[in-house]
């Protein structure tokens, strides 16, 4: 007998073999052993093994620079915590040591060009030649050179300022939405223009924050206002720092600065501001004719919120002083509007703080003496002016949308980025060079803009620098020597910077060092040598300075920098009935790096307990009024693109308002970079005063 | 009614079954026998008397100490104990040269894993049996498993299959340490065991 084996005999054999397999536990052990075996990859880089060890430095990922402990195996740090007593590490600093270590690390030089698949190695040779070439050129007359810092103040900073002082034009400017740059709007408010002003915040009881995430580590707040504290946050949006305080003011987005009128209105009219206090503001007479236009009825239909809740803040602000108000960067949003900080900074002239709006006393660069290029505001630059355009992200990096810079680039403008990693503000470049990460070289984390007094902290390496990484100050002399520009001196790395500065401090004898583990500060005059207060510095302790001394001739004008927009109109009218407030959502800490570990990536992608990127939110009832109550895809449309994002309805998202979640984004989280990824936070397109923290939207299903 | 087609399904269902049953779980893991052969029973027995703690104990950082080092052995190990070939061999080669044991350790978790022991004895007061199960009554060392794909030790998996009705001890997974840790009401997050 034949036995011949048809077709049909094979797909039963194989539909037994199926069903017999899926009874069996190979297939699930199978996909279990091989999940695990792509973990354990050749390439993919194992914890070493070793003696275990402690070491303390600061984190070096944000301005606050936290004391830190790290628990070292083998010299290589496994776990981080807050040394001392210090307050617990953000959930950025917990996993600071898993960033040396993520794929979007580069220790080779790239080319990014326009269109091509991928980003190609070069030499550093090559970037500082054309770096050179470019900058030569701009030397020439042929554009600007603009040095773009998300640390402004370091070592580094100084070499960047040292080397463009031989270029006519060249300026330093602060990355859009660094923190503290708010406050910049207070420099509308002095009488004296030459001097840079800040809030003093030691002391206050009462802080009324319009958007800055002080819950999250914004501005050291933590460390100036200890004891009770009522934080009052003005936010259109539940975020940490709204949910973590005493009362939540959900005004609508892009109407803080009526509010802060509103305020000012009823201190006004209930006579709560002192004589004395009116005396200190040099145009209370027109001040109070431009607050008389937003009464409280009108201030609560613009804002949303309830008259009485408005009445209720500004008096309890008056009666719980000494009260701050704080303009901040909103979490991927950067500042609000000129205007609107203007008028939000005022309260605090209003409030009696006059005395709060105080000199910001400089930090000792690292050399007296020598020519410096100015630093200055990215918005002061005209468009189209900048050919060359340095963005120094060696230090961290600040999220914000790329059309704010793009603006003011020349159209064959070069872009060159120092950045340990491809990703973030990097993935703009043409150029990247790699530099080393936090925990591989030193990082200086000086006081920020919200700081009274001069600070510095150190952030030492606890890990080898990985070959092919480039100290950005070394850059700076490579490309001096390749334009020939005499830098003067043997300073040559971020080191010998940082440590002639220390050397100053230490000579000056001014100032003392908060150590973790210590509760006495250690005044530098008691230190033996600039080495012993490195030292003191490198194990996470915090130097602080000297304050500028009071200032009684200092007048304040409240008036004149409030903009147009709001001493008119405010809230132009719709331009469709389904236009919508876009408002960009992040938690700070990855608004502040270019990537962050793997643990947040699978907290972002997996567990649903943060918002994953390009997700949007809504109102169940705009979603209705939309006709999106059932839609899990749609299209964001904005004047800076579109793109295409998931879609969720929240009850607690504002009615008329869609938040965006724009950080991390997927190369941030450790995805491949594609040359036509789109971060979403480029869909926001800035306001001519640089802002971008809420746009018009559309939101369509598809 | 024709039977060769049932047959047919049939017998694809049998070989699957047979291949995911009996012939996987063999070709999964490799065996490596030990080194050399130890009888925990005789150590912790009535004759020896000793407790786990004594080869493995905690540090004074609170740390645990892992293998015993064959200095801990010497002191009744100079001379051989018994006439049995493993403890000739044992002497010979690694007491008198001063060589250390390359033990197989069958609990060895993943190197993305850090696990600490004196949490769990020293605050929990979790006994050794709770994770490790009778090994420390074993009178023989039974082969060390490996699996060909993730290289982990079996005992990560446990020796079942299916691993249904399993002992608590059977198995050290992440899902094995969250759902104690989640009887127990302990809080966990991912950077508690993985750095
Ligand atoms: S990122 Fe900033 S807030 Fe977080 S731990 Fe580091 S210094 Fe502290």
């Amino acid at each position: 007998m034949r036995f011949e084996v048809t077709r049909r005999d094979v797909m039963r054999f194989a539909g037994g073999a199926a069903i017999g397999a899926a009874l069996s536990p190979m297939p699930w052990t199978l996909t279990d052993d091989l999940a695990i075996w792509t973990q354990n990859w050749r390439w993919i880089p194992r914890p070493s093994k070793g003696e275990r060890s402690t070491a303390t430095t600061a984190c070096a990922l944000c301005a606050a620079a936290c004391p830190l402990e790290a628990n070292c195996v083998g010299k290589s740090p496994i776990a981080l915590r807050a040394a001392g007593g210090a307050q617990p590490l953000c959930s950025l600093g917990l996993t600071g040591h898993h960033l040396p270590w993520h794929p979007a690390r580069i220790t080779r030089p790239q080319r990014i060009e326009r269109g091509a698949a991928r980003p190609a190695s070069v030499s550093i040779e090559a970037v500082v030649r054309e770096t050179a070439r470019a900058m030569a050129a701009a030397r020439s007359g042929s554009g600007s050179v603009v040095v773009l810092d998300s640390r402004p103040d370091r070592s580094g900073s100084w070499a960047w300022q040292r080397l463009l002082a031989s270029i006519e034009g060249a300026v330093v400017v602060a990355t859009p939405g660094t923190e503290g740059s708010s406050l910049d709007a207070l420099d509308a408010l002095s009488s004296d223009a030459t001097r840079l002003t800040t809030l003093d915040l030691a002391g206050a009881r009462t802080i009324l924050s319009f958007g800055a995430p002080v819950a999250e580590g914004w501005g050291r707040l933590s460390e100036c206002c200890p004891g009770d504290v009522t934080l009052v946050q003005v936010e259109p949006m539940r975020s940490r720092s709204a949910e973590l305080s005493d009362h939540w003011l959900p005004a609508r987005p892009g109407t803080e600065g009526v509010l802060a009128l509103g305020i000012a209105n009823t201190l006004i009219s209930a006579s709560l501001v002192p004589s004395s206090v009116t005396e200190s503001i040099a145009d209370f007479a027109a001040y109070t004719d431009i607050v008389a236009r937003f009464p409280l009825a009108r201030v609560a239909a613009i804002t949303g919120l309830a008259a009485d809740d408005i009445a209720l803040t500004a008096r309890e602000l008056a009666a719980n002083g000494p009260t701050v108000v704080v303009a901040g960067e909103q979490p991927g949003g950067g500042p609000l509007r000129r205007s609107d900080r203007v008028a939000i900074l005022g309260l605090n002239a209003l409030l009696g703080s006059a005395g709060r709006i105080v000199d910001r006393a400089e930090l000792l660069s690292p050399r007296a003496g020598e020519p410096l290029a100015p630093v200055a505001r990215l918005e002061s630059l005209p468009g189209r002016s900048v050919a060359l355009l340095v963005i120094d992200a060696s230090a961290g990096d600040v999220a914000f949308p790329w059309h704010v810079v793009d603006r003011k680039l020349a159209s064959s403008a070069l872009v060159v980025a120092l950045s340990p990693y491809l990703a973030g503000t990097a993935r703009h470049a043409d150029f990247v060079v790699p530099t080393a990460p936090f925990l591989e070289a030193i990082h200086e984390i000086p006081s920020s803009r919200t700081e009274a007094a001069p600070a510095l902290s150190i952030s030492a390496p606890l890990l080898p620098a990985r070959e092919g990484a480039i100290d950005p100050v070394a850059f700076v002399r490579m490309l001096a020597s390749a334009g020939q520009i005499d830098l003067g001196g043997d300073w040559s790395s971020t080191e010998s910077l940082a440590r002639e500065r220390v050397a100053r401090i230490h000579a000056a004898a001014i100032g003392s060092v908060a150590q973790p583990s210590e509760s006495a500060s250690l005044p530098v005059a008691s230190l033996a040598s600039a080495d012993e207060l490195w030292d003191a510095l490198a194990k996470g302790g915090r130097w602080t300075g000297d304050r500028a001394a009071a200032n009684p001739e200092r007048r304040v004008e409240l008036a004149a920098g409030l903009g147009v927009d709001l001493t008119r109109e405010v809230g132009a009218a719709q331009a469709s009935d389904r236009t919508l407030k876009l408002v960009p959502r992040a938690a700070r800490e990855t608004t502040l790096t270019a990537v962050v570990s793997p643990v947040l990536s699978k907290l972002y992608r997996e567990s649903q307990l943060r918002r994953s990127p390009g997700s949007a939110t809504l109102s169940p009832r705009t979603a209705a009024a939309l006709g999106l109550r059932n839609v899990r895809a749609a299209r964001i449309l904005t004047a800076g693109g579109s793109a295409h994002v998931s879609l969720s309805l929240d009850e607690g998202v504002m009615a008329g308002v869609v938040e965006l979640t724009v950080a991390p984004d997927l190369i941030a989280l450790g995805d491949a970079a594609r040359a036509d990824h789109r971060m979403a936070i480029d869909l926001l397109t800035p306001a001519a005063d640089g802002s971008w923290s809420s746009i018009d939207a559309e939101l369509v299903e598809g | 009614m024709n039977p060769r087609g049932p047959l047919t399904f049939a017998l694809g269902l049998a070989s699957a079954l047979a291949l995911g049953w009996v012939a996987y779980p063999r070709l999964q893991y490799r065996s490596v026998e030990q080194p050399i052969q130890f009888s925990h029973k005789i150590h912790t027995g009535e004759s020896v008397g000793m407790t786990c703690a004594e080869c493995h104990p905690l540090g004074d950082d609170g740390r645990f100490a892992g293998l015993p080092s064959i200095a801990t052995c010497e002191p009744c190990h100079t001379e051989t104990q018994g006439t049995t070939k493993n403890e000739k061999h044992f002497v010979e080669q690694y007491v008198t040269k001063g060589r250390e044991v390359p033990w197989l350790v069958y609990a060895r978790q993943p190197e993305n894993v850090y696990f600490a022991h004196a949490p769990h004895i020293g605050l929990a007061h979790l006994p050794c049996e709770r994770c490790h199960g009778p090994h420390g009554g074993s009178d023989q060392l039974r082969p060390y498993q490996e699996n060909r794909l993730s290289s982990y030790s079996r005992d990560i998996w446990g020796p079942s299959a299916t691993r249904l009705a399993r002992a608590e001890w059977e198995g050290m997974k992440m899902t094995d340490c969250s759902a104690c840790h989640e009887a127990h009401g302990v809080r966990e997050s991912c950077l508690t065991c993985h750095k």
